[in-house]
């Protein structure tokens, strides 16, 4: 239990300001944070290390529960850029499409070429 | 699809942006392609710097005594992380993977080894053998040139013949002027015996011949100059 207290101290602050971020409510952000400590330490086993980060996984199940809240009750969002509406929004490339009516292929393209830039940088993170 | 195709699907799915068909594809695809889950697992690492990127904010004391609370009651999966992280080391399976891996390297190194030293051990056989053999050889050479010597008439002339390594070669003139070539050691080849004469630069061929498999050769010469014109004679293998 040692252990796993000293990993919510750790990565607490991180989570719920991205829980904050998705579902925009605080209660409904510590309801998801809890959620998502309880996951870990169930599903701790399932962690491996190969094929990323310990933050990375734990960012990724954050993000899972705050999503799943957010689309049982929405919250109208501000965000013009497809990149945060895909990642904090939950919203797929059609519906980006419409709300910035822009044509999906264009919005697709421009989420690659995102991500190939954020890999890039996460490249020269780890030299 | 291609490599390339499946990566772009990877960049949408880290977002979770990729269509079910996408994603089921790029899953059954990456069962069988290590580079595209690589570039996956790569693309999802990216995406959580979006997260990363956020300013922390505390969250309040009574959600971390809820969690503690909660995850005390919940069924523990086998591991905490860090033990997750211990375990990844010590995986049987990894373990058992590279003890074989090492006894396969290890054996296959000794193998080649063993039949490098057998195949020296060989080779130095062979050269004692061939030393014997040239050291016997030797003592037969010089003894038939002694026979020779001593079976020829007085005032017999002699001359050691320059030739190839391991070819050892002798003419002999006597008072008459009648001469004999004499070979041993020689490979089996065709020869050709030359003379140098004193005031003529150039040799002269005086006996073309073969040599079998014996290795000697006995042949009376007929067409040598006069005996005091004669230097030396040279033998070569053509």
């Amino acid at each position: 239990m040692a252990a796993f207290e000293q990993l919510y101290d750790r990565y607490s602050a991180a989570l719920y300001a991205l829980l904050l971020r998705i579902v925009g409510i605080p209660q409904s952000a510590q309801e998801a944070l809890e959620e998502t400590f309880v996951e870990v330490r169930q599903n701790a086993d399932r962690f491996d290390p190969l094929r990323g980060s310990e933050a990375a996984w734990l960012i990724s199940i954050a993000r899972r529960r705050g999503i799943e809240r957010l689309r049982a009750r929405p919250v109208p969002s501000r965000a013009a850029d497809p990149m945060q509406l895909a990642y904090f929004d939950g919203l797929s490339p059609s519906e980006i499409s419409e709300r910035l009516s822009e044509p999906v292929d264009r919005v697709r393209d421009s989420m690659q070429l995102e991500m190939r830039k954020l890999r890039d940088r996460l490249r020269a993170l780890r030299q | 699809m291609t490599h390339d195709e499946f990566e772009s699907i990877a960049a949408l799915d880290a977002l979770g942006a990729a269509s079910a068909e996408e994603e089921s594809a790029l899953r059954q695809h990456m069962e069988t392609c290590d580079s595209c889950r690589r570039a996956r697992d790569e693309f999802v690492e990216a995406a959580s710097l979006m997260a990363r990127d956020l300013d922390s904010v505390a969250a309040p004391a009574e959600a971390r005594q809820r969690t503690m609370e909660n995850a005390e009651n919940v069924e523990v999966g086998e591991t905490t992380l860090a033990e997750a992280h211990r375990r990844f080391a010590f995986r049987p399976w990894w373990l058992a993977t590279a003890a074989l891996l090492f006894l396969f390297l290890w054996g296959w190194r000794e193998l080649g080894i063993r039949a490098a030293r057998e195949k020296i051990a060989s080779r130095d056989a062979e050269i004692n053998q061939l030393t014997i053999e040239n050291a016997r050889l030797g003592e037969q050479v010089a003894r038939l040139s002694r026979e020779a010597s001593e079976l020829a008439p007085p005032g017999t002339k002699s001359f050691a013949v320059s030739a190839p390594p391991v070819v050892s070669a002798r003419v002999s003139i006597n008072p008459q002027g009648q001469a004999l070539l004499t070979i041993t050691g020689a490979p089996p080849n065709t020869y050709k015996l030359w003379v140098i004469q004193l005031e003529q630069p150039k040799p002269q061929n005086v006996a073309t011949f073969e040599v079998g498999r014996s290795g000697q050769k006995t042949i009376p010469l007929q067409r040598l100059p006069p005996l005091k014109s004669i230097k030396a004679f040279s033998l070569t293998a053509r």
